[in-house]
This record gives C-alpha cells, structure tokens and sequence, in this order.
C-alpha cells in the first residue's frame, strides 16, 4: 500500500487524526499460543457495539481498519461485521490463524475487497507450528488458508513470531512465502501477558541466536540507510490507535495504557481530548527521551509499548530494544571494517 | 459525447475518508492512494448516486461560474481518469 503521507502534506501529519486504528473485535480464540499475551479469553463486542465503535471511527477521520483478536473469524458474524465495516468506507486489513478460513470465506473475503490478511504462521512443519499453537491440525489448516486466500488473488502476509521453539524453522518460511507469492514477516518480538506476567518472555531467542536472525536480516535489506532508527516515539497515539474488545482506547495494540473506553465516551472527544493522550503528545513534542544520551540511539528503533510493558516508562529503554540496538551497531560497525579492509 | 449517455458511480470497492476537509480513496487491488480536493470533492459527494456526466456538469455549473462547453470537457476527462484508476465505475442497472 501506498504511503498515505507521501500522498498529502506534511501538515495533516501534525493533526493527530486516527487515520489508522487496530480493531480487536474478540478475545476468544481457538488456539493457545504458547507465547501469546491474551489471557482475557471471554471478551467479545456485539455486532451493534462494533457498528457505533464504527460510526464513530468515521466521525473521528479513520480510514485503515485491522481487525483482530483473539480469533475473528471464532465469530459466526466475523464476514457480516467485515462487509458492514467495508460498506461504511474502511480499508481492511485482517489479522488471523487462518483456521477457519476455507475456499468459501476466502471467495467472500475477495468479493468484500479486503485489502490484506496477515496469516500466523509458526512453521513449515506441523511438528513445530502444532505444538506452538497447541492445536493438533492448525498447520494444515493454516497452511489452505493462505492457499485458498492466495488463489482468491488476496495479498497476504505470513506473520511469524519466531522463537526458541521455532527458530530452525525461519529460513523455511521464507522460502515456503516465496513458493507461496506472499511476502512474510518474521518478528523475535515477545511480548508480556497482558496482566502483567512474563512468564512467556522465557520462548524469546537467545542473544546468540537473535544476533544471527538480526545479521541475516540487516544483511538483506539496505542498511546503510539508518535514516527510520533513533529510539524515537512512533505514531502512536497521533494518528494511529487501537481499540480492545473492551471497549477501551490505546495509543497502540502494543500499548497497554488506556485513555479511554468508548462505551464512556465518543471515540473522537477520547482521542481530541485524553489528558494522558495529550500529555504524552505534548511529551513528545517536546522531544523527551530518557535515550538521547545512550550510545546505542542512532542503532536503535524502541519501541514505547514495549519500553513501558517491560519497565513502566513510555520514553526510557526496553530491554528488547537495548538488545536489538547493540546487535544493529556491532552489524554496522562489522561492515565498516570490512569496507576498510 | 458517447460517455454522457452512461450513467457513473463510485467503486464499490474502494475505501474513502474524508481527511482534513480532503477525501483520501484507497483502491485495494491496486494499493494506491488517491487525493480528491477542490471541485472534485462536489463530483465525489454527488457521485455517491449513479449521475450521468451530463447532470454532473449541471451541478457543476450551478455550484461554479464556469463555461459549460469547459465544465463538459473537463468532467468528462476526470471521470475518464477515475474510471481508469478504478475509483468509478459504469453504472449497470
């Protein structure tokens, strides 16, 4: 997808409109993810709340639209809410396993103009990606889904959270995408449960390993353009958000801190008027940063979700962050020794 | 003009906003973004029913001092450009 800001002027940027919201739709969900953060697995909106949460995500200037979970597609309503919210004028994006996705939700899916969906896929073996999800099964069916979606014409992304447990695995996915003609994101990001606990932080990669996934990956991509790092605040919170199944209003999916709940208020007075939201804003603006003196700062891209998931601050260092950046410098400082010899 | 006798409406395949007093349209097979403003806002808003081009320069001409013969050309042209990026299509009943 085009960029929407290389499209308009820099201004609009400037005027925080929630152009981009992710939408968690419910948190039922037929896997059980060994590393997933949902531990709320009851929560889910009616049909008639996601139209208002809509109605008002209109009123308010959104325009890109990820539905997530949870599970959506666990709904019986999942392709009603997907065609009501299409007609209403949103881009859709889907975030899914893909096991409920057959050849006929497929054919739907193309007929509503569903931008992209994003696929969860943990493996190129039912032995790794089954005992992740803890589904017997989910591989095969995952694996049609993205098929099925891929034969409709759809574009489609594979999503892989790599990890101890399936780290062997990564180089087979690229190359199962490429088979495939989808492209693929493999992300080593684990997040804490969202009650706090980190007891899944224990699948993330070792440094060893996560220093090689990082090499390769640097190795393929233009890395002499460092020009996006800095640990800098992204734009959440500015024209980016996120709603839960709850109800409630964050700067991000990843971002934990709750300004709102829209069965309080409307969703437009929320984002124009949360103090904490404003404040955080005005925080930025002003270009606070517990990093700038870091030496690290121009290697890394922290995240502020996982900065204040993993150590309560918005604007200080995450330890995944730290971790990433250290790798990123050693990489570059590697290649400038190279060049010179 | 054959395409006047033919009647115009937006895809029902694109998204739409309208973003700081501008409509944003995204065409998802294409994945392009286009920016509508000024006058071609007045055309969007009432391309949201199928008009044939000749109404649309009538409205045109109301809402805006301009010539006609001009207001045919140049709307004629600019359904022909949205038609080929796929942000309009023909109207069948």
């Amino acid at each position: 997808m085009e960029d929407i800001w290389e499209k308009t002027d820099s201004s609009l940027r400037r005027k925080n409109i929630p152009i981009s919201i992710v939408f968690e739709l419910t948190r039922r969900c037929n896997l059980s993810c060994i590393h997933c953060y949902n531990t709320k697995d009851d929560v889910q909106l009616t049909m008639r709340q996601i139209e208002n949460i809509a109605l008002g995500l209109r009123r308010a200037g959104c325009l890109f639209l990820t539905l997530t979970g949870g599970e959506i597609f666990v709904r019986d309503d999942c392709l009603e809410i997907v065609s009501l919210l299409r007609h209403m004028g949103f881009d859709i994006k889907i975030i899914t396993n893909g096991t409920m996705i057959t050849n006929i939700e497929a054919r739907r899916l193309k007929e509503l103009s569903v931008s992209e969906i994003g696929v969860s896929l943990y493996g190129v073996s039912s032995s790794v990606h089954d005992r992740i999800t803890q589904v017997k099964g989910s591989f095969e069916k995952t694996l049609s889904a993205i098929k099925a979606l891929k034969k409709e014409g759809i574009a489609v992304h594979i999503k892989c959270t790599i990890m101890k447990e399936n780290f062997a695995e990564y180089r087979g996915i690229i190359e199962l995408s490429r088979n495939l003609e989808v492209t693929y994101i493999i992300d080593p990001v684990i997040s804490p449960k969202d009650d706090g606990s980190n007891s899944v932080l224990r699948h993330r990669l070792d440094f060893e390993d996560l220093k090689s996934f990082y090499w390769e990956e640097f190795d393929s991509i233009n890395t002499e353009d460092s020009s996006q790092r800095g640990a800098n605040f992204c734009d959440a919170g500015f024209n980016f958000g996120a709603i839960s199944a709850e109800g409630n209003v964050y700067p991000c999916i990843q971002l934990p801190l709750k300004v709102g709940n829209v069965f309080e208020n409307d969703f437009k007075d929320i984002w124009d008027n949360s103090p904490l939201l404003n404040d955080i804003r005005r925080r930025v603006s002003s270009g606070e940063s517990e990093c700038t003196n870091c030496n690290l700062y121009h290697y890394c891209s922290r995240c502020p979700g996982l900065s204040y998931l993993e150590n309560g601050s918005l604007f200080g260092p995450s330890e995944s962050a730290c971790l990433t950046a250290r790798i990123y410098k050693e990489f570059r400082d590697r290649k400038r020794y190279e060049v010179k010899n | 003009m054959k395409s006047q006798k033919k009647m115009f409406v937006r895809s029902p395949d694109i998204a739409w906003q309208n973003v700081d007093g501008k409509i944003v349209v995204v065409t998802p097979r294409t994945k392009k973004i286009h920016i509508l403003s000024g006058c071609a806002i007045s055309i969007w808003d009432y391309l949201e029913q199928p008009q044939q081009i000749e109404s649309i320069v009538e409205m045109l001409c109301s809402e805006y001092e301009v010539d006609t013969q001009q207001a045919e050309h140049d709307v004629d042209n600019f359904i022909h450009d949205l038609l080929s990026k796929e942000i309009v299509k023909v109207y069948n009943t």
